[in-house]
């Protein structure tokens, strides 16, 4: 008798998600990376659009100095008077990205890298490019390319599209 | 022949004194007769008046349809359903008795009153709701519902979970837990079936593993089943792949619990990308799998 399990299909096996990151906050970068490597892991064929702010997540010079906004947030911890003084966004990520190492979380780079590895494609907006003044060389090695955002569509027929 | 003749004659006398007594009574019988048929005429015209009367309320019908319903129960009850509802009576008597109390009536009699002239109320919406929520009697009214509330949960907690019986016989509630005034409507509990934590298991190959087909005992693993699992999901095991297998045994054996895929990545040496070729789509769950240990938790 065969192994019973996993015989059958994969149920996720027709999945597909697009994940579109507009925003270049530490927390608001989160849980997109996060959801895309969870949607990998269970086999989920998974795309990840960076535009706007997003597209400093996978910013060779940003990456590693994103930051938690707390101007606004109602959720955060510091009261809406001082989270505008200066510094109070550093702050805020500097204790995040404890928080996160804490829970064996990877930073953002890291994130980046393995989701590449996992086979996620990343891909960088052309508009916000020209916007931010930069060019390819700008990005990480792991964005597969910069393309528009009908391209982005064309590539991600049928997927689910989450907009963070 | 004299005495033969006295003898006669006594005789003859005796039965003269009994036919006389004969008459008298049949006299006495004629007198009755004719006293009492007026009497009887009287009470067999009311007698029928009276049921013709009862005829005309429907008693009879009644009776019928009662007789039939009677039938009905008797052919769709069973011995055992008797038996059940005897085992019943007990508790549903002193329910009824407690139902019966005029105070519980008294209350029932009111809210019937009040339903029947609910046309006079007016129709409240939230704010409404909140304004009443300052009324005293609005209050002690939410205190006892709320209370009937968490009696009604506290049973439905302790009440042994039966996933749908054919017929279940409403277990009455227990005298203690009844609560002293029941005014609340009762709530629609909705009983949705809860997707439990599956705990079923399969046997395979004389192990027993979970629904999804993790290995339930890590210690019962060896080699020899790691490669038949890795058949039967279609993987060819290569030293990659028992490098990753050994690196995962030995991380639960030291943690106790399953690595999630980047550190099996990390540690094993193999890398994120060689763990989705080696396993693929589902690089954490295929190896802990294929490595005997239970699903990793985590989403990293």
């Amino acid at each position: 008798m065969p192994f019973p399990f996993q015989a059958e299909k994969n149920p996720q096996e027709n999945r597909r998600i697009a994940l579109i990151c507009a925003k270049g906050g530490l927390d608001e970068c989160y849980p997109v990376l996060i959801m895309a490597n969870a949607a990998r892991m269970v086999g989920i064929d998974t795309s990840i659009f960076f535009t706007f702010y997003g597209l400093d997540v996978v910013t060779e010079s940003r990456v590693d100095h994103l930051y938690v906004n707390m101007v606004g947030n109602p959720a955060s911890p510091i009261p809406p008077m001082l989270a505008g003084l200066p510094g109070m966004e550093s702050l805020g990520a500097h204790f995040m990205a404890k928080k996160m190492t804490e829970l064996d979380l990877p930073g953002p780079r890291e994130m980046i890298r393995i989701l590449h590895d996992s086979g996620t494609r990343m891909y960088g907006c052309e508009l916000a490019m020209k916007m931010f003044g930069r060019t390819e060389k700008d990005l990480l090695p792991e964005v597969e390319a910069v393309i528009t955002a009908t391209d982005f569509f064309e590539k991600t027929v049928g997927a689910d599209i989450i907009f963070v | 022949m004299d005495t033969e003749n006295v003898d006669l004659q006594r005789r003859l006398e005796a039965i003269d004194r009994k036919l006389d007594l004969v008459i008298e009574r049949q006299r006495f019988v004629e007198d009755l007769i004719a006293e009492m048929t007026p009497v009887v005429r009287e009470v067999i015209k009311s007698g029928s008046s009276q049921l013709a009367s009862m005829e005309e309320r429907g008693w009879f019908r009644f009776g019928g349809e009662l007789l039939a319903a009677l039938d009905q129960v008797v052919a769709t009850t069973s011995p055992e359903d008797v038996r059940e509802l005897a085992t019943h009576i007990g508790p549903l008597v002193s329910t009824l008795r407690r139902v019966s109390d005029p105070e519980i009536l008294d209350l029932a009699n009111e809210a019937t009153d009040i339903v029947t002239h609910a046309d006079e109320v007016r129709p409240v919406g939230m704010m409404g709701m909140v304004r009443a929520g300052t009324e005293a009697d609005v209050q002690r009214g939410m205190g006892v519902a709320l209370e009937v509330l968490r009696h009604l949960g506290r049973h439905h907690a302790s009440a042994p979970r039966t996933p749908a019986p054919p017929a279940p016989p409403a277990a009455p509630p227990a005298p203690t837990a009844a609560p002293k005034a029941t005014p609340a409507p009762a709530p629609a509990v909705k009983l949705s079936p809860q997707p439990a934590p599956s705990l079923e298991t399969v046997t395979w190959e004389g192990r027993a593993f979970t629904a999804e087909g993790f290995l339930l005992d890590p210690s019962t693993w060896d080699e020899d089943l790691a490669r038949k699992m890795a058949d039967g999901v279609g993987i060819a095991l290569t030293d990659d792949h028992w490098q990753v297998i050994r690196w995962i045994r030995a991380d639960y054996a030291s943690t106790g619990a399953s690595p999630n895929v980047r550190r099996v990545a990390s540690g094993s040496g193999v890398g994120t990308k060689r763990m989705y070729e080696l396993f693929p789509k589902t690089p954490g769950k295929t190896a802990a799998m294929l490595s005997g240990v239970p699903k990793p938790v985590g989403c990293v």
